[in-house]
């Protein structure tokens, strides 16, 4: 897969070898945890589905991404199946789009770096019992992880102003690197928001804006979303946290290895994991203790495919609720035309974000709010496919000169918002269709909440009155109708009843000793915004409670 | 994988291949061959070939599926002060396409392709039955694709004109970077600030005054 020379990994473990932590999933949160627990001098091996990449494979080629699925899930491979309710039969879908290689989606994310507020922990609390939501508090406050959001700050290397977002939560130590340059799209986004009194600020980005910690800093080449970093500036754990996990000399990364399912013994306990190797034969390797870092879809899918007698509903599922609750963050979109080159494609997609609606007036009747940006997230293709106005002509001479004209001065307004987690949206095993593999494959199950549509419509106006503050010269909006998600969240959530949730405060299984779960299946609900903060602030925070529970012998 | 980084490269980097030069202490030629893959040299072979009668001119398609949908992309993306979808390659993007990407996809090209003449005969009485979407004249193809423009058939045709005037030219489209020309695009492994009009210190002066606070 690679043609980069690379040093051979420090350390390799016999499948006989019980290593102290097997870790499924090597991305966002998998990465962190890997590099927290081998620096805790535990042995650890790391199972990856997919290729381990090197910044020497990728290429600012959009259908090698796109259609070539180079980074991302494959649909030949794993097809997946999708419904909108429990009482419609599921069809052929490819739904939801997740990192599948060493680092994970955090190599192709769009780094947008935020961390959750302090109501976004208790939104029970705050909003009380929703209709058709599964709305609880989490079993952690802001003040438990802000010590780790900082961590991951620091460790990772992220870019912004500390006190430039007024509504920011409170914060222990600045950010360690300064923001990136504004772009045209964040002085647009400054003069609209500001005509509007709203408070824009430097939008933070898990991308160094100057050298830090060996890596070069951000060369503004504008391949960031959906690409992978050639630079190492973009702060993925493929970049960061897996390298200083190999030079431990105690952590492998075994990629092109695909976890079919996790074994337990009679006494209820995890002995290790059979897994596919690249030939497909199947390889059962032992671990002390096992931590799945797989995502909200492939978690709760391993989970239940790891069902036996002894956990007939799928491993750690006695609460029923694996694979419940997912959750995407919700979103409105809309463009606009401006008058001089706004050249959205050089650079980071985004440099100026708004917190100003992170909670909306209780008069509106509205649970949660967003946090909205104003980006250029296409490429040529993609922009000349999808990014123009709906009611554009789509062919022929007058497609052919909008897209001439629009290219280089458009700019795009994107919110992202509360969705509420339903006890109807899940992840589970579709019963007939299977992957290459012979595994079940993910089926989908949802719909929006009617709390979510009043969401997108409120952002939709409010997106489009930021467009037109800033100067546009035509706006247009998008419909709420995604083809694709990715944001993975919820579905085996934290918390202190074992009745209820699936882990608990400390991504422990209520059911299983010596099985953690440590990803963004572990939201309670999906807070008001970017998520991939959190989910690698839960790591580092899991990982060291972890490491001392090990250490005191009690896992 | 450098040794030593510093805040910017010593000379922009504005290409690949400088950003391997960048690179090319521990580069080794294996890698380098992954990064220049031989299709762009294939393509322009394929092209200067196909006139002298040697190698197939397509893997995938037959002549006549290479006339008419490369009549088709020519209406979808047509030639105006910038190169049409033919002239950038886009005839020689779908063969590689569907000989290599998506051969799974080859079926449903076909049909898209068979509706399209289908939709020829039925809306130009005019032509003879024989006759093909290529043949017919360039308002006469509009009329025709206006008339399945809400179909599979025409979402696919467009998709892949689209895809190879705008896809990196490794891929036998976008010939020459022409596509990418035509839209403003330009690809590059650097840029330096300011990126476009607004952020120029000068008209943020004048239009973020507050920032001089």
């Amino acid at each position: 897969m690679t043609g980069d020379v690379r040093q051979a990994p420090a350390v390799h473990y016999a499948p006989a070898d019980d290593v102290d932590f097997l870790i499924v999933g090597a991305g966002a949160a998998g990465g962190v945890v890997a590099r927290e627990l081998a620096r805790s001098g535990f042995r650890v091996l790391v199972l990856e589905q997919g290729p381990y990449l090197r910044e020497s494979d990728f290429k600012h080629d959009e259908l090698l991404v796109s259609e070539g699925h180079q980074l991302t899930n494959i649909p030949s491979l794993q097809p997946q199946t999708f419904r909108a309710t429990a009482a419609d039969k599921a069809a052929r879908r490819d739904y939801l789009i997740y990192g599948r290689m060493v680092g994970g989606g955090s190599v192709h994310f769009t780094a947008n770096y935020w961390r959750l507020h302090e109501e976004d922990f208790i939104e029970r609390t705050r909003y009380g019992s929703v209709p058709g939501a599964a709305l609880e508090d989490w079993p952690i406050r802001y003040a438990d992880l802000e010590p780790y959001y900082t961590r991951a700050e620091w460790e990772l290397g992220v870019s912004g102003i500390a006190g430039a977002n007024p509504f920011d939560p409170p914060r222990s130590r600045p950010y360690p690197l300064p923001p990136l340059p504004i772009k045209p799209s964040g002085v647009l986004m400054e003069i609209g928001a500001r005509k509007l009194g709203w408070h824009p600020a430097p939008a933070p980005l898990a991308v160094i804006s100057k050298p830090y910690r060996g890596r070069s800093a951000c060369q503004h080449c504008g391949f960031c979303e959906s690409f992978g970093c050639e630079w190492k500036a973009k702060s993925s754990t493929l970049a960061t946290m897996i390298p200083e996990a190999e030079r431990t000399g105690r952590c492998e990364i075994r990629p092109n290895s695909y976890v079919r399912r996790i074994q337990t013994d009679s006494r209820g306990r995890v002995t290790g994991v059979v897994y596919f190797d690249a030939k497909k034969r199947e390889v059962m390797q032992r671990a002390k203790a096992v931590v799945v870092c797989a995502n909200g879809a492939e978690t709760p899918r391993l989970l239940l495919i790891s069902a036996s007698n002894q956990f007939p509903n799928g491993l750690a599922n006695s609460s029923g609720v694996v694979g419940k609750h997912l959750m995407f963050n919700g979103g409105a979109f809309a463009g606009a035309l401006f008058e001089h080159e706004v050249n959205g494609y050089k650079s980071v997609q985004v440099s100026r974000y708004v917190q100003d609606h992170y909670r909306l007036d209780p008069k509106l009747g509205i649970v949660g709010g967003g946090g909205i940006d104003m980006r250029f997230d296409w490429y040529p293709i993609s922009f000349a496919m999808e990014a123009l106005p709906t009611d554009a002509p789509r062919w022929g001479a007058d497609f052919k000169k909008m897209v001439r004209e629009y290219f280089t001065r458009t700019a795009y307004a994107l919110a992202h918002t509360t969705q509420l987690p339903q006890e109807a949206s899940t992840i589970t095993l579709d019963p007939e269709l299977k992957d290459a593999w012979g595994l079940p494959a993910i089926r989908t199950t949802f719909t929006e909440h009617p709390n979510d549509m009043k969401l997108y419509q409120f952002f939709l106006e409010r997106n489009l009155e930021l467009l037109n503050a800033a100067g546009a010269t035509r706006t247009w909006a998008f419909g709420l109708d995604a083809p694709w998600q990715v944001h993975l969240l919820g579905t085996c959530r934290m918390g202190n009843d074992p009745n209820t949730s699936v882990v608990d405060k400390f991504h422990r299984a209520h059911d299983v000793p010596n099985l953690f779960v440590v990803d963004g299946s572990s939201f309670v609900t999906c807070g008001t915004g970017q998520p991939t903060m959190t989910i690698q602030a839960l790591a580092f925070r899991a990982a060291e409670a972890i490491a001392r529970s090990a250490k005191r012998g009690e896992i | 994988m450098r040794e030593s980084v510093s805040d910017t490269p010593p000379d922009p980097v504005r290409s690949r291949r400088d950003f391997i030069a960048l690179l090319g202490t521990t580069a080794s030629t294996a890698w380098l061959a992954t990064i220049w893959p031989p299709a762009i040299a294939d393509a322009r072979e394929a092209a200067d070939a196909a006139p002298q009668g040697q190698a197939p001119r397509y893997r995938a398609l037959t002549e006549q599926q290479a006339e008419d949908f490369g009549a088709a992309a020519d209406r979808i993306i047509p030639r105006d002060d910038a190169p049409g979808a033919r002239d950038v390659g886009v005839v020689f993007f779908a063969d590689h396409l569907l000989a290599t990407f998506a051969p799974a996809r080859k079926p449903e090209f076909d049909r898209a392709l068979a509706a399209l003449n289908e939709a020829a005969r039925k809306h130009v009485p005019t032509a003879p039955a024989a006759r093909s979407f290529a043949s017919l004249t360039p308002s006469q193809q509009d009329e025709t694709l206006r008339s399945i423009e809400t179909t599979d058939a025409f979402n696919l045709l467009r998709t892949i004109t689209v895809s190879g005037y705008f896809s990196h030219p490794s891929h036998r489209g976008n010939r020459d970077e022409a596509g990418w020309k035509a839209i403003g695009f330009q690809d590059r492994m650097s840029w330096t600030s300011p990126f476009g009009y607004y952020d120029q210190p000068d008209v943020m002066a004048r239009l973020m005054p507050w920032r001089r606070a």
